[in-house]
This record gives C-alpha cells, structure tokens and sequence, in this order.
C-alpha cells in the first residue's frame, strides 16, 4: 500500500512528467486532462489534477472498468488555443479516448472544434469532447456536436441561481447594475441579467462593458454604480478584472450587494481580503450546504489528495463521476466504442454527489446539476486560501431548480 | 576537410541538405513531429516577413500580429466559403490571404514609415493595439472567444485531411516564398533597401523617393506575414482574436533575434528554434518562459548575431580553414555554458517547485518542514549542503572554465591577426 | 449628483494620472537622457510593488516605502552598468531590445517565487479609511496618498534637476552628452546614477500604487505600454510632458467610462439616421467600453501630426 506522501509526490508527478510516459497497450480507456499547468492559470488547472485524480483513482482501486483501470494523463495547455491544438494532436497520436478540457472557454470551444473534426477524418478512432471548464453559451449551443460534452455551467444558469437566491432572501433589491468584460462571456452575463428582469422583478439600471484584463483602475466603474442607485451589483468578471473591481467598489463605499461567478478562483479571497465579504457567489458546490455528505466527501477527499477540494475542482470531480457512472452501465466491450459510451452518458444519473443529483441532457449534452448561492463570511465553516474567510451558503438550489431551457440554436446530429 | 568545405558548392550543401532533411521528415511517420514541423515553417516564414522590415531597413515593428491575424482570419472565412460550394482553388488560398496582407499593409506602412526609430515602433505597436481591440470587438468577423472555425477541403488531387499532406503544404509555399524574398533581396531594389538603412538622406538626394521604397517595403513584409498567417489557417482551422495579443508580436521579435537578422535565414532558423523549444522544454518545465527570456538576453550580449551569426561565423573559419584554432576554445566554451545551465536549472526549478502550492500540501501532508524535491531522478533537499555544494561547484567550474575559452578564443585571433 | 460625479471622476482621472506619471518619470528622464526606450520600467514598478509586499509582511508598510526604491534603484544600477553598457556600442535598438528580453526574465522570476497569482498587498490599517464624503460617495484616503506621494516626487525630481549641480549636468547631458563629458564630467556615472534613480521612482511608484491595485506577475505588462503612451504624448524626454501626458490618460479613460454612447447613437442622435446601427460591429459599440484603447488613439495622432508630443522640444 502505497503512502499518502508517495501520492501526492506521484500526483505531482504524473502532472509535471506525464507527456513522456506515453505507453501504447492495448486498449484500456485513456482520458487526456487537458488543463493549464504552467502560465496565469496554473493553480486552477491544479485544481482538475486532483479532482480527477481522486475519482479515476478510487475508480480503479474499486476494480475499474470490467477489472481494466482506466488511464488518466495530463496535459498542459497553457491555456491558450494554439498549445491546446499540439497537445490534441498529441493525445490523439497517443491514443487518448476523451479529451477533457478544464480552463477557460476559448480553449474549450477550440478542443471542441478539434474532436469534431477528428472524428469526422478518423470515424475508425474517435474521441469524444469534454468540456470541465469553459461557459460560453456557444459550447451547448450553435457549435454544439454529438461527440461533446459540457460539465460546466453557462452565464444563464449561474446568473438565474444568483437571483433566485438573492431575491428569494431579499438581498437582490430592485435595482441592479451590471459590469462586465468586453466580450462574449461578458456579453453573454449581461444578456441573463437583462433576461432575468422581469422574473425577478428587477430593473437594470445600468450596464457597463470594459476591455477585459487592460484596465487598472476601477473606480469609475464603482462610481457609475454608485450613481445609478443600485442594490446589487452583478458581474461575471474573473482573475484580476474581479479582483480590481471588488477593490474599487469596497473603497468607494458603494453600499450594493455584489452578485458573482468567479470569486473562488484559488488566491481571489486571499487578495481580496475583506474587500469581498458580503459578496454573493454562484457555487457549483459547496460542502457546507450539503452538511454531512458535504463533510464526508470533503475528508474523502482530503484523504485520499492531501487537501480539500475548491472552486472549479469540483466540476472535474462531477465530470468523472459521471463519467464512471456511464462506463459501469455499459458490457465489457473488446474495443472502445465512444459513442455507446456517449449514449451511456445520455442516461448516466450519479446519486452519490453531495449536493443532489447529476443527470445528462441528451438534446444539448449540458450537465444538469445542483447549485450553491452562497457569501463571503467568516462564519462558513471551510475557510478559504488560509484567510478567515469562506463561503456560507445562502440557498441550495437542486438541479431542477437551477436548469435552465436548452439553447434552440444546437442542432445536433446524432449518429 | 577544409579543402571540401571552401568550394562553392558546399556553400550551398547546407541549404541542400537541410531541404532535403526537411523533405524526408514526413518518412519518420511520427504525427507529432510532423505538426511541430509544419509549426517551425510557419514561424519562419512569419519571421522572415518580419525580418524584411528590420533586418533589411532597420525599422522595428512592434505590431506584425496584425497582419498574420489578418492571413489567418482571411483564410478561415474562405475555407468555409469552399466548403459551402464556392469553387476557390484551396491552394491559391496564401496567395489571396498575401494580397489582402499587401494591401492593408502598404496603408498602415505609409502612415508608420512617416517616422523613423522608435517613434516607427510606437506607430506600430498602436496600431497593433487597435487591431486587437477591433479583433476583439468584431464578433461577426472574428468570431469572439470561440474564434473562427473551418475545415479544410480536398482539391482537385490534392487531399488535405492528413497531417503530412499540410506539412507539404506548408513546405512547398515557405520554400516558394523564400527563394523570392531572396530574389527580392538581391534585386536593385533590395540594395535600395539596405541602402536606405544604411543612410536615407544620401538615398533621397539620390533621387530616390524614400517614403515609397519604405512603404513597398512594409507592404511586402506584411505580406509574408499574411501568407504565414493563411498557413497557419490551413494546419490549425481555428483561430480566435488571441492571436492578435502584443505576445504574438513580441515572439517574432525574439524569434528574430535569437535567429540572428544579419543572416538570410537567421530568422527562420531562430523561430524552429524557439518553437522546439516552447514545445518540447514546455511540455518539461513550467519555467521555459524564463529560459527563453535568459537565451534571448544572452544572445544580445554575447552573440550579438545571433544564432545564425554563430553559424556562418563556424562555417567561414571553416571555409577559411580556421576552425581547427578555435575548436578548443569552443568545445570548452561549450562546457562551461552547460555546467552553467545545469545549475540555474537546478536553482530555478527547486526555488519554483518549493515556492509553488503544490509543495504545500506536501509539506501539510508529509509533516517534515523541508520535504525533498525531485528533479532529474534524484531527491534534492532545499536547503541541504548537498544541494548547495552542487550548484556552486557547477558555477565555479563553468565561470573558470568560460573564462579560459574566452581568453583562449581571443589569443586564437589575436594570433590569426598577426599571421595575416 | 451630476456635478457630484464630475467633481469625484475628475479627481479620479488626476490620481490615477499622478500614478502613471509616477512610473513614466524615469522612463522618460531615461530616454531624454540615453536614447533608450527601457521596455523593463514597468517591470521595475512591479518588483517594487512586491518588495512592499514583502516588507509589509515583516518590517512594516512604511518600511517598504523606503526599501523598495532602494532594492529596486541597486536593481537598476546592476542592469546599467553590467547589461546594458555592454550592448551600447551596437547601438540604441541592441539596448532596446536587450531591456524587452529584461521584461521577460524579470516577470517570469516573480513568477517563480511568487507563483502566478496577485499577492495580498493591503493598504495598512491606518491609511485605509474615507477622506471625505461626495453625497453618497466615499473617498478612499489612500488615493489622495497615492496623489501626495507622487505630487511629492514631482516637486523633489524638479528641485534636483533645477537647483542642483547634478541635476545641471544631467540637463546639459540630455543635450550634448559629448560636451558635458569634454568638460570633465563622467557621463557613463550621470547615466548609471540616472538609470538607477528612475529605477528607484519606479520602484517607489510600485510599493505606493501596489498596495491599492493588486500586487500581481502581470502588473507590468499591463502598464507597460500605456507608461510608453504617457511619454510619447507628453514628449519623448520631456518631464513636464509625462505629467501632462499622464494626467490627460487619466482624466479621459476616467470619464469615457461613464459615456455610454457609440458611434452609431450619436449619428441617429445627429439626424444621421440608423444606417450605422443596421451595420453593427464596431459602430455600435459604446465608447465607455472603447476606454481602454482612447490611451493608443491619443498616441497614434501624436506620432503623425506631432511626434515631437505636446511638450516635447526635439522631433
């Protein structure tokens, strides 16, 4: 039995020197972790290395795939387009099965593009698409494809959860102000926000768009929010737009609740400090909300990695489960079939998340999951980045509650 | 050896070889070799379009991402304009994309090369950041954050759905433009060129225009650019405003200098330099960012013509029968800068390793305070004697070492100089 | 409320000015000086910012005030004198060139000991209250800090450059480096000591405004080109002109941001009808979300009507 030590250091490891250990066998099914290791956004691809790690592993020790275990390696995407493309190129030359992205969306949308053009030249070795990280609506929507799947949430669910919550606990108000970047993820929250009016009875009394990760000082964006008379601020900024406009609004005493997706970035609180309590976020999970499963599945987890789970860790974490769920459901095959495990995907419900049930939507391939509208406090019992602040949970929503309709625009084809 | 080395024919046994090499590449079957291939042949030609502006006028752009994005995005919309039926030539596709590169490119140049200096590098690298924002803007054109995507189409025999069949591609176009920048360089108006880098205010009372042989100049460059651009439209079929980002220009400047702008395919050679580089030292350290950064600073200072400056430097003592003086001093030299790298390798990816998370949980996880850190196959401790023995003994022994080869390489010319 | 919001934007754009001009005063003095554009300035603003942090940490806010001009002006000596001088004789672009690959390798060390993300630089306890209240708006103090700090540097580097003897032969060098050095005066020394002493202001810029704005790898490219904005529209070696140059940055991407109109509104608003709306893209655009690019537009004009900038003498 191995020690916990060696694991970390084999985790470590396996995320640092797996390109070079590439074994061609014959055919267990092999996963390809598409995710940052190296550049800006290294920690967060960190975070998927445990995530599947943990599932893949207790996978395997379970018996794995009809006694075969499966094969996870990782690859470093840097996040950006052009290196995730060689790193594809690579993983299918090695004999990857699933490509499984995590990051940000423009990576995303272009691994999609390449399994679907893969498959389209290779129909004897295809791959499927996962996608753990990225949120644009066009994923599940106009470039939507059998061979793809998305394990994350869209600005339209996440915005919906936000106000649900807030509403329903009365901190909304009924004026709000949206800040966004300049593009299509910013474009895409700003048009939830303006969607979601009516239903929750709120006017947008102001929107602002900014050049994304250029500007240094927010304050005249604090100033404008300020000016409009809001109560709640919403934004989809990330990383350091977020950071600078938490900063701002803090400073200039701007009295709104602040409405957000991307607060439990590793670091964020930590360079936030008290710049961000009160904040509101949309969670894909939170352990507090799911009291003792919560808490079992985090010491699980923390037993079995050496910490506990964070932020967008969880969304591989859900990804693999659902993935093993779909593979325990189908026979033993001589050789991977993709798309009946695709169709097992369709089907696929996983029982055993803490915070409620996991299903497939065959018509868009968009995970239908639970949500966790939660604020920055420092009563939350799991604390943050070391700093005294964590995240109470406001409102757990359940899948049904949090799912939006499907995007008209996907027209998949279906084999 | 001498002997063979100074006819003419071997001047040129390189080149032949290297073609030939390049070639019979796709025989070794490896798909990943292959697609970093044809990614050095795009990058070379990027840089050897950038290299026509700075290498041969002395005019440093900051802003060549423009017209690269501007081949790529061009190409992308006619792929799918082929693929929705309309009868393009899927190969004169670079030549469609360079027009367009030519064209916006004689605009921008004739308002950039209005200046000289650095106040050429600031038009430029506004200009660039205007591009990017409109790029970012323009969803309808440019597609956002998902980008443009297309798909590439067989043509007449051509079929273009393999990997090696787009490395031929790539191949046969980077060659093609190669020789005609070549051409162009050796033609009455690439001396004008150099002319006017050399002394533009003697070029002018020449009676020539120099505001036009400039803008001809830029126009031409972002050409090349372009053209590497529509390649790289064809190999990836994607592409988003990224690419449009100042990183993209700031790459074919290092590239360029690393490859050595004085040598006609110092910048292609630069560029499949650092693309291997990024690919393969990527895929092992985190870090590769700050060795490219302390490779370029080094050139500057040390081989101020770069790598392709080192080259023919090699082979014309070579040529010249000199080699043998120096070959001590280099081989020396040579080890000395590899003990010398070991050891800030070392230095860099422990300090990196024991500053970064991950080494936080271990040292939650393990309890020890200082937990050993792998590298190389062996457990270094951070703050071990060991550790630090090693390393110091490496820079020692380099700075000694490096020290000798340089005062010995002198004494070989000094030598040379006053046998001559 | 109207004049409210003027009153607070206005002083918004001058500090966020004051700061830039802050961090453009030593590029600029550099390159009046030296011919050199250094890409790496900006960087030398970052390791300040994270020096402060570390003093903050351990010695004190106020303690980083001091050490990290000090830790980044040594900084900026060592690269004179053992890098750049080495590459001079090749002329301006080797140095250029050489202070861009110093942007890479000074980014990418931070990043090694730092790791990727911005690093909790906080505003110390007794500077973080509201100065004064603007109807419902509350005004940071630690703004009007960061305004004092830089006004201060303004006032000290004017003294020193007037009314010293150094700051003489350092004006009579940015013209006539040769006759300044047949006088006597050891110009490679002026130039260390200058590079050093921009250096340190950068430096002392990144340990003020760091604390404010986060402390993160990426701070200097993202002042790196608009500090090369703010010199080139005030004048390429011109010190009042950075100030001008820094102020107008700043006081017009402070108020861009609260216009929410685009080009194609103002042509239906001037009778031009909705031909630009129907054709989208960039013409409906609003300018509040173009603030960020009003910076290089500026810079753009300057070069082709008056590369010389607002205040600069030499063309």
């Amino acid at each position: 039995m191995r020690t916990l030590k060696s694991k970390v250091l084999a985790l470590t490891a396996l995320a640092t020197f797996s390109i070079f250990s590439a074994a061609i066998q014959a055919a267990p099914l092999k996963i390809a972790g598409m995710v940052p290791l190296s550049g800006a956004s290294a920690a967060t691809g960190e975070l998927y290395v445990q995530a599947m790690t943990y599932v893949v592993n207790r996978f395997n020790e379970n018996g794995g795939w009809h006694g075969e275990p499966i094969k996870l390696e990782f690859y470093d995407t840097q996040e950006s387009t052009g290196v995730a493309s060689d790193r594809f190129q690579q993983a299918v030359a090695e004999g990857m099965n699933i490509i499984a992205q995590g990051g940000g969306s423009s990576v995303a949308a272009s691994l999609s593009g390449d399994v679907r053009r893969w498959n389209r030249r290779h129909p004897d070795q295809q791959v499927l698409s996962f996608t753990m990280g990225g949120e644009a609506a066009g994923l599940t929507g106009e470039n939507c494809h059998f061979h793809h799947f998305r394990f994350a949430t869209t600005a339209a669910i996440r915005v919906q959860a936000l106000m649900e919550a807030m509403s329903k606990t009365g901190a909304l108000g009924e004026k709000v102000y949206a800040i966004n970047q300049d593009y299509s993820w910013g474009h895409e929250m700003q048009e939830a926000i303006l969607a979601n009016a009516d239903k929750y009875d709120y006017e947008v009394v102001g929107k602002s768009l900014h050049a994304t990760n250029k500007l240094a000082d927010f304050s005249p964006y604090a100033l404008q929010s300020q000016r409009s008379g809001a109560q709640t601020v919403v934004t989809g900024n990330w990383s350091r737009d977020l950071l600078l406009l938490l900063k701002a609004i803090d400073q200039s005493g701007v009295d709104a609740n602040l409405a957000t997706v991307y607060l439990d970035q590793p670091g964020s609180i930590a360079a936030a400090g008290s710049a961000a309590e009160g904040s509101y976020i949309a969670q894909v999970f939170n352990a507090e909300a799911a009291k003792e499963k919560g808490a079992a599945y985090m010491e699980d987890f923390k037993k079995r990695i050496g910490t506990y789970p964070a932020g967008l860790g969880n969304n591989g974490v859900i990804s693999m489960m659902m993935l093993t769920k779909a593979l325990s459901s189908l026979p033993k095959q001589d050789s991977i079939d993709v798309n009946r495990i695709a169709l097992a995907l369709e089907k696929a419900q996983v029982d055993d998340w803490p915070t409620g049930t996991l299903t497939m939507r065959a018509s868009d391939h968009q995970l239908l999951l639970p949500l966790v509208v939660s604020k920055v406090s420092k009563d939350a019992r799991y604390k943050i980045d070391n700093t005294e602040y964590g995240f109470k949970p406001v409102q757990l929503l359940s899948a049904e509650q949090a799912r939006v309709p499907a995007d008209a625009s996907c027209e998949m084809q279906r084999p | 050896m001498s002997r063979v080395m100074s006819s003419p024919v071997a001047r040129y046994a390189w080149l032949a070889a290297t073609l030939l090499l390049l070639v019979l590449l796709p025989l070794t079957d490896s798909a990943t070799l292959i697609n970093v291939a044809t990614k050095c042949l795009i990058a070379g030609l990027f840089a050897m379009g950038f290299n026509l502006l700075w290498g041969q006028m002395g005019l440093l752009s900051f802003g060549h991402a423009a017209y690269l994005g501007i081949g790529t995005f061009a190409t992308l919309h006619m792929m799918n304009a082929i693929d929705e039926g309309w009868g393009l030539p899927a190969p004169l596709l670079p030549v469609l994309a360079g027009a367009l590169g030519v064209v916006v490119g004689a605009l921008m140049g004739w308002f950039a090369s209005r200046r000289t200096g650095i106040y050429f590098a600031m038009i430029t690298l506004a200009v660039a950041e205007l591009t990017h924002v409109i790029a970012d803007k323009w969803q309808g054109f440019f597609g956002g954050e998902a980008g443009v995507r297309s798909i590439r189409t067989d043509w007449w025999l051509f079929g273009f759905q393999d990997a090696t069949s787009v490395y031929y591609y790539c191949l046969v176009w980077s060659v093609l433009l190669v020789i005609a920048l070549w051409a162009l360089l050796r033609s009455p108006f690439g001396l004008l060129m150099y002319a006017l880098r050399e002394n533009e205010e003697r070029v002018r009372f020449l009676g020539y225009r120099t505001h036009s042989i400039k803008v001809v100049g830029f126009a031409v460059s972002a050409g090349v650019s372009a053209v590497a651009g529509s390649l790289m439209a064809f190999m990836n079929e994607s592409a988003n405003a990224s690419m449009f980002a100042t990183l993209t220009s700031a790459e074919v400047v290092l590239n360029t200098v690393i490859g050595g702008s004085a040598v006609f395919l110092g910048p292609a050679l630069g560029a499949a330099f650092n693309t291997l580089f990024g690919y393969y030292i990527g895929g092992l350290s985190h870090f590769w960012l700050l060795y490219q950064g302390l490779i370029f600073v080094l050139v500057i200072m040390y081989a101020p013509g770069g790598l392709g400056g080192l080259f023919s430097g090699a082979t014309r003592q070579a040529r010249e029968g000199r080699l043998a003086h120096h070959a001590p001093a280099y081989a020396v030299g040579a080890l000395a800068s590899l003990l010398i790298a070991v050891a800030t390798i070392t230095v860099v990816e422990l300090v990196g390793t024991v500053m970064g998370s991950s080494y936080r949980v271990l040292r939650l996880t393990s309890g020890e305070t200082w937990p050993p850190v792998s590298l190389w196959g062996i457990d270094w401790h951070p703050l071990g004697i060991g550790t630090f023995t090693f390393v110091l003994v490496l820079i020692g022994a380099g700075t000694v070492l490096l020290r000798w080869a340089m005062a010995s390489h002198r004494q070989a010319l000094d030598r040379i100089g006053s046998e001559t | 409320m109207v004049m409210d919001y003027f009153l607070v934007s206005l002083l918004n754009g001058v500090i966020y000015g004051l700061m830039l001009f802050m961090v453009s005063s030593g590029l600029t003095l550099i390159f009046g000086m030296m011919g050199v554009l250094n890409f790496a300035h900006a960087s030398f603003y970052m390791i300040g910012a994270y020096i402060g942090y570390l003093c903050s940490l351990h010695l004190g806010f106020y303690a980083g005030l001091v050490i990290a001009p000090l830790v980044v002006g040594a900084l900026g000596v060592f690269s004179e004198r053992l890098l750049l001088r080495r590459v001079r004789p090749q002329g301006h672009t080797h140095e250029l060139l050489l202070t861009f690959g110093l942007f890479f390798i000074f980014e990418e060390v931070i990043k090694v000991f730092f790791g990727n993300f911005a690093v909790p630089y906080q505003v110390p306890a007794g500077l973080d209250f509201a100065a004064f209240s603007v109807g419902s708006i509350e005004y940071p103090f630690y703004r009007l800090f960061i305004g004092v700090v830089a006004l201060v540097m303004f006032v000290a580097i004017l003294a020193v450059l007037q009314l010293t003897r150094l700051g003489i032969v350092v004006r009579a060098a940015v013209h006539r480096s040769d006759m300044v050095a047949a006088l006597g005066h050891n110009v490679p020394t002026v130039f260390t000591a200058l590079f050093g002493g921009g250096a340190a202001l950068a430096g002392l810029a990144g340990a003020v405004a760091g604390a404010f704005f986060p402390t993160s790898p990426t701070m200097a490219s993202d002042l790196g080109t608009l500090v090369f904005v703010v010199v080139v529209i005030g004048g390429l070696g011109s010190l009042s002109g950075a100030v001008v140059g820094a102020l107008l940055i700043g006081v017009v991407t402070s108020f861009a941001v609260g216009l929410n109109v685009s080009l194609a509104s103002l042509a239906a608003s001037l009778g031009l009808g909705d031909t630009l709306t129907q054709m989208g893209g960039l013409f409906t655009v609003s300018l509040s979300s173009l603030a960020g690019t009003i910076p290089y537009l500026l810079m753009l004009l300057i070069l082709l009507l008056r590369p010389s900038g607002l205040l600069g003498e030499r063309s």
